[in-house]
């Protein structure tokens, strides 16, 4: 954005979380407080879901309650899971009409400027309100391609056997303990089909609102792209800010068959009470290619690795991710990218910058199985602390069974150095004009990814994490 | 445990290591290592000879003492006084740090008067002449403005069974002291190696670790430096050569924890044959060590297709105004320079054989003593013509 903008934006969006503002809870139906068998089995009845999914979602459960917390990572002990509802459905069925979607709940996407985005430069969006879809739509050419993008309750409703032959498939329920509390109460999310050959341009896009205090969002995402596709899914998130806490624990899977390419941007700026728990993985058959575009600003906890497993030749992972830690909050972010066969390639780029108190943590796992000759992969993690209070970790992990590899790793800590500062401010930057633009530009390879218009938008919030970093 | 007698430490050391289970590779520290099919009970005390070479006279006449430990905790009690075996080292770490502290029962003692600074280093050769446990324990202090270098070989013998070394080294750096930790180990494939090395640096303190790992059927080495006093520095710099069936588990950890204190950490390794490797190395950098200075950078070239490599470097980071960083890399000998030999007219085996031995000179050329350099040196040229 041009640096002229910065005192209006300021002065347009004021100093708060800008997407703090709260409706009324209305719900149509919610399960009772905490979580039980019970509880499990009342969110798939009213679903009206096949067996094997009830059957999957109480084995999860079970696997949920009997696995430990994680020893390791950002300290989640203060979650209280029986203080949470798990299922809350909004007013409202889901349409596909903006006219058509509940007044308050209208309002809420109107103010985050979701209809106005879609106009403008998507090509699809689906909108989530707490545990449920509340509008979907999909551009008319798009569907007549045989593009499918639905919530994933409808996919699993009008599509079962893709559904059946994928969910659960690339993250197992047991895979750790949050994917499986998602699988045992999981709704929501997308799902979308991308026919083989086929490319959509514009970006599909899922935004994810939490309304209510204390509620969970477990959504549920599943994309295929087919042979020789293209996707660009975005998603966003934000909540209002409350004293107590909400947890939001997503799975999203993603298969690129051979010579497809998914790319994946997430913006999370979920309120400073959300606990962040997402697992995200994808497989990349033969020449295809995933891109994790992963952002994260908001949100009390997180912990993130999205991950790509490199299942066939001339597969490439990549991921990159930005973080932003301020006052109480712990970003715990990274990367998991599974060499498994020869000729794949990789990169994982991390920027991470902590202020006010905030922690910063990447953590990621390279690995190159036994026989998987000729794999490039680097990885480059850059943290910039901004005061004393704040800190940064880098935990990276390299696992490599094979000697026809080329694999580099780089990360490096520090903080704004005075030269920079000192060069703009003699230009007649402020120094908190100056300092933004220094941190700007260090997370520009990720910016540089975005589209336009959540470019924008992203540099916005930068500027809005940045005030008062001076003085 | 300060306070307590020699013989109360051992056996709250003997408790301790008693109560632990074996590690699992469910534990972080030993996930890439896994102990559990060695029955500790089986290694009684092991024969082995520690070589001692006399001190100047000039050198005991200015005070520095370099004997066998026993001798030391008899005769020089009140050098002790703070810094007795196992003071730093906590029976606590892990079970293997608490076998030891239950059952050292040889090892060296080093003392170096304040202003005392010695041109020749000190050395001494261990030698493992058959199975079972043996327990050194290595206790440095060295006094405000002491210096010296410091050489362990270490060698074993050819014999049945296995010899399970658990040692650790202990050093006390006192104000702008200077130590050159150098270890050399060229063990039969009949030794299993748990060692720990920690170091104490007071302000403006040097201690530098100097670590050659070419033998053993398996060896793991945990260093931890301690930054207490301002200004203080250390470089760590290692080599290891893993072949046949070698597994090496080696952690460097800096803990910076006062304002400006610099660490430089090179780690070059190679493997070949099935050998395997996990290498750890921690920066943290505590709140008020602001102006700190910390570099790590880890090596492995692979020469094999059974060969596994496992590379951990992790930064831990809470103050705002340091240079900290690391850098990694994992592959093969670059085939352009092999290229470039050939070229010249190297065959193939011989340009990798100097590529290799080049990989390792920023870490060779860094010690002082021709003849430890050369010891370096051959033991590469005996691994890498195999």
């Amino acid at each position: 954005m041009a640096q002229a903008d910065a005192e209006e934006v300021k002065n347009f969006l004021g100093t708060e979380y800008r997407y703090g503002f709260s409706d009324p809870e209305k719900f149509a139906f919610r399960t009772e407080k905490g979580l039980s068998e019970k509880v499990v089995r009342q969110i798939s009845k009213i679903k009206k879901e096949p067996e094997w999914v009830t059957d999957m979602r109480v084995r999860a459960y079970k696997h949920f309650m009997e696995r430990p917390m994680p020893k390791w990572g950002a300290d989640l002990s203060t979650i209280d899971f029986d203080n949470i509802y798990y299922y809350g459905k909004p007013e409202g069925e889901q349409t596909k009409d903006w006219d058509k979607v509940p007044q308050d709940i209208k309002k809420t996407f109107d103010r985050l400027g979701i209809p106005e985005a879609e106009k403008k430069f998507l090509a699809g969006v689906g909108a989530q309100y707490e545990s449920e879809v509340v509008y979907h739509n999909l551009r008319k050419d798009l569907e007549k391609k045989g593009v499918i993008f639905l919530d994933m309750d409808g996919g699993l409703r009008e599509h079962p056997e893709i559904v059946k032959k994928w969910f659960g498939k690339i993250i197992p329920f047991n895979d750790n303990k949050f994917s499986a509390l998602n699988t045992a109460v999981w709704s929501g999310g997308s799902f979308i089909y991308i026919p083989p050959g086929v490319r959509v341009d514009l970006p599909l896009q899922a935004y994810f609102r939490i309304n209510a205090k204390n509620i969970g969002q477990f959504e549920r995402t599943l994309i295929i792209a087919d042979k020789g596709s293209y996707v660009h899914y975005v998603e966003g998130c934000t909540a209002p800010v409350y004293s107590t806490d909400s947890l939001h624990c997503a799975v999203v899977e993603l298969a690129a068959l051979e010579g497809a390419t998914i790319r994946y941007t997430t913006i999370q700026n979920w309120s400073s009470n959300v606990y962040n728990l997402v697992t995200k993985r994808a497989f990349a058959y033969k020449n295809a290619r995933v891109e994790w575009i992963d952002g994260n600003l908001g949100s009390k906890i997180t912990m993130k690795y999205p991950g790509v497993v490199l299942l066939g030749e001339h597969a490439h992972g990549e991921v990159i991710s930005v973080a932003f830690a301020g006052k109480g909050q712990h970003q715990d972010a990274g990367a998991k990218i599974t060499h498994l066969a020869p000729n794949t390639t990789s990169q994982i780029i991390s920027k991470s910058v902590s202020k006010d108190g905030g922690r910063t943590t990447y953590r990621g796992l390279l690995r190159v199985a036994k026989g998987c000759k000729n794999v490039k992969s680097s990885v480059v993690c850059d943290a910039l602390i901004l005061d004393p209070k704040s800190a940064t970790d880098t935990v990276p992990y390299m696992e490599v069974e094979e000697k026809d590899v080329s694999i580099g790793h780089e990360a490096s800590v520090g903080r704004v150095s005075e030269e920079q500062l000192f060069y703009l401010m003699s230009r007649g930057y402020s120094e908190e004009h100056a300092l933004g633009m220094i941190v700007r530009g260090f997370m520009d390879a990720f910016v540089r990814e975005l589209p336009m218009e959540y470019a924008v938008e992203l540099n916005r919030l930068i500027e809005l994490n940045m005030e008062g970093s001076v003085g | 445990m300060k306070g307590k007698s020699t013989e109360g430490k051992r056996t709250e050391a003997l408790s301790i290591f008693q109560k632990l289970p074996m590690p699992s590779p469910k534990e972080e520290s030993w996930k890439y290592t896994d102990v559990r099919d060695l029955n500790l009970q089986e290694f009684g005390p092991a024969a082995q000879k520690i070589e001692f070479p006399g001190l100047s006279d000039e050198l005991k006449e200015k005070g520095v003492i370099f004997t066998d430990i026993k001798t030391a905790v008899e005769k020089h009690k009140e050098l002790m006084e703070d810094h007795e075996p196992l003071s730093l080292i906590s029976p606590e770490e892990d079970k293997f740090t608490a076998m030891h502290g239950a059952f050292w029962n040889d090892g060296v003692f080093i003392y170096v008067p304040r202003n005392v600074s010695l041109k020749m280093p000190l050395r001494n050769i261990f030698r493992g002449s058959g199975s079972g446990g043996v327990f050194s324990h290595t206790l440095i202090i060295l006094e405000e403005g002491a210096g010296i270098d410091y050489i362990e070989e270490h060698y074993s013998e050819k014999f049945e069974g296995v010899c399970l070394r658990n040692d650790a080294v202990e050093i006390f750096a006192g104000p702008n002291s200077r130590i050159t930790f150098h270890n050399f180990q060229k063990w039969e494939d009949n030794v299993m190696n748990f060692t720990y090395w920690k170091a104490r640096l007071a302000k403006d303190a040097r201690v530098n670790w100097i670590l050659g790992q070419f033998g053993g059927k398996f060896s793991r080495v945990k260093i931890d430096s301690f930054f207490d006093g301002p200004g203080s520095e250390s470089k760590n710099l290692g080599v290891f050569y893993g072949s046949g069936e070698q597994h090496f588990d080696f952690t460097t950890n800096v803990h910076h924890l006062v304002p400006n204190t610099t660490a430089d950490i090179l780690m070059k390794g190679v493997l070949d044959g099935k050998a395997s490797s996990v290498y750890r190395g921690k920066i943290k950098i505590a709140k008020i060590a602001q102006g700190t200075n910390s570099y790590l950078s880890d090596h492995s070239l692979i020469l094999s297709n059974g060969a596994v490599s496992h590379s951990i470097p992790s930064l831990e980071i809470d103050a705002n105004d340091v240079k900290a960083s690391h850098g990694a890399t994992l592959g093969k000998p670059d085939e352009e320079e092999i290229f470039y030999l050939m070229s010249r007219g190297l065959r193939r085996k011989e340009a990798e054989r100097q590529i290799i031995l080049g990989y390792f000179s920023p870490v060779t050329d860094n010690i002082m003593f021709d003849d430890l350099r050369e010891k370096f040196n051959e033991a590469l040229h005996d691994k890498v013509r195999g």
